[in-house]
């Protein structure tokens, strides 16, 4: 009788398995699996060794990682794992990059609108990112959080902006004063490294000829703009500036630099 | 029962001796052996750190079966080196749990280390590195694969890491029009 001794499964010792599970068994690979052939090649090591490999990606240029998820799927789907931008984040230390940034000058011609700051963004490229698509017809009101709020500058009825504008105010349209904020609607204490694409709200701001301010804010939950408040009255109008997120309220900057507009309970608005 | 006894006082004498010891003998899945110091190794691998403390260290060579000469060669070359290194105060903190914890950019002498790596090399080196659960060697190795892709489209980077590509010509292109932002200087 032919006896096959085989070479694999390998039992480790007991306190080695102990370790693996103690200390790194997240990351490492069964040792009672059949060792794999030499990793000779990216495409066959372990997909939480690639992650490994792609968090280390430097974060100065953000499209080297859109890049890397075209090199094949398992890379890909690392990338897009939910957990992998907060691990990314945590890594590099980094608050969101700046990408560019945004303007509302209109007065020298049409130039775009997002000024981007990276080097594969190319100030001359024929289009920015798609979300800002046709951005020489609005202005940008307010950016936070990944998102940017914007309002079509010629009214169009199909802008929910135009639509909760007129719904706080019935006031003619060339004289009113309105600002906006965006912000994540998540719960308290989220760190915001991840939330772009969840929950949101936006608050509204309109004032009328008597300085009489209302708000009212959208909630992407109900994809439904709230009951307008009550009017609180204000000696000065906000300014252009956008808004001041801190202490869990909202800060509108007042003309003039004479005061500040602070705007509360901003999780029971909804 | 006499004999017994004294091999289990000259099993006694070993073990006390191999703790004297300032080195461990590491053994590679194709049964060469290393030395290491004793040090190096339980500061930056968690799993021989376990081993030390936990006595199942192998005076004629601790079995490493998932990793071969060529790599655990780097392994020991990489801790003996540290050893020698002052390592900086950034280096000692002792986080076992993997990259919940920033970078810390690459030392000089580890960037060397590193980069006179052959492909096959350095793959192999980061298997290892995880299988040790070496958190510094495995940070090291992985930000000298991701600098290798540094301004590379993906055909690029395919070809540089022999990546065969799963996509089809359709997904693709839709994923390039949703993203083009990314490929202006392709």
């Amino acid at each position: 009788m032919q006896q096959n001794t085989p070479k694999y499964p390998y039992t480790p010792p007991v306190a080695i398995v102990s370790l693996v599970h103690c200390f790194v068994s997240p990351r490492l690979a069964d040792p009672t699996r059949p060792q794999q052939s030499k990793a000779s090649s990216m495409e066959l090591m372990e997909e939480e060794l690639i992650e490994e490999v792609l968090i280390c990606v430097p974060p100065d240029e953000p499209a080297y990682l859109v890049r890397a998820a075209l090199v094949c799927k398992p890379w890909r789907r690392v990338l897009s794992d939910h957990g992998f931008l907060r691990r990314y984040r945590v890594f590099h230390r980094m608050t969101p990059p700046l990408l560019g940034y945004l303007h509302n000058l209109y007065s020298r011609g049409p130039i775009p609108r997002f000024v981007p700051t990276t080097t594969t963004t190319s100030p001359f490229a024929a289009a920015p990112p798609p979300p800002l698509g046709g951005c020489e017809r609005w202005r940008a009101l307010d950016c936070r959080q990944g998102r940017v709020l914007a309002r079509a500058l010629f009214d169009p009825d199909d802008d929910p902006l135009v639509r909760c504008l007129a719904m706080l105010t019935t006031y003619p349209r060339t004289e009113r004063r309105f600002t906006g904020a965006v912000l994540c609607a998540a719960v308290d204490g989220w760190d915001h490294l991840g939330c772009h694409g969840g929950p949101f709200m936006v608050v509204y701001m309109v004032a009328d000829e008597h300085h009489a301010v209302r708000v009212s804010v959208y909630s992407f939950e109900t994809d439904a703009w709230g009951p307008p408040s009550a009017a609180v009255h204000v000696d000065r109008l906000f300014d252009g500036r956008s808004s001041l997120l801190a202490g869990g309220a909202l800060h509108f900057a007042l003309y003039g630099g004479e005061g500040i507009l602070k705007l509360m309970e901003l999780k029971g608005m909804t | 029962m006499e004999v017994d006894k004294g091999k289990g006082e000259a099993e006694e004498t070993r073990k006390v001796a191999e703790a004297d010891r300032d080195t461990v003998t590491l053994k590679s899945s194709d049964g060469k052996l290393f030395e290491v110091s004793k040090e190096a190794a339980a500061r930056l691998s968690t799993v021989l750190a376990g081993m030390i403390a936990g006595g199942s260290i192998d005076d004629n060579g601790t079995d490493l079966k998932q990793i071969g000469s060529e790599a655990l060669e780097n392994v020991v070359d990489y801790c003996n080196k540290h050893a020698n290194s002052i390592p900086s105060a950034a280096l000692i903190s002792s986080s076992i749990s993997f990259n919940t914890a920033p970078f810390k950019e690459p030392e000089e002498w580890e960037r060397k280390f590193v980069d006179r790596l052959s492909h096959d090399a350095l793959f192999d080196l980061v298997e290892a590195a995880n299988f040790l659960g070496m958190e510094r060697l495995l940070d090291v190795t992985c930000h000298k694969i991701s600098e290798m892709m540094k301004g590379k489209s993906p055909d690029q980077i395919r070809e540089v890491f022999n990546i065969k590509n799963d996509y089809t010509k359709e997904e693709l292109e839709e994923i390039r029009q949703e993203l083009a932002w990314a490929f202006y200087d392709d």
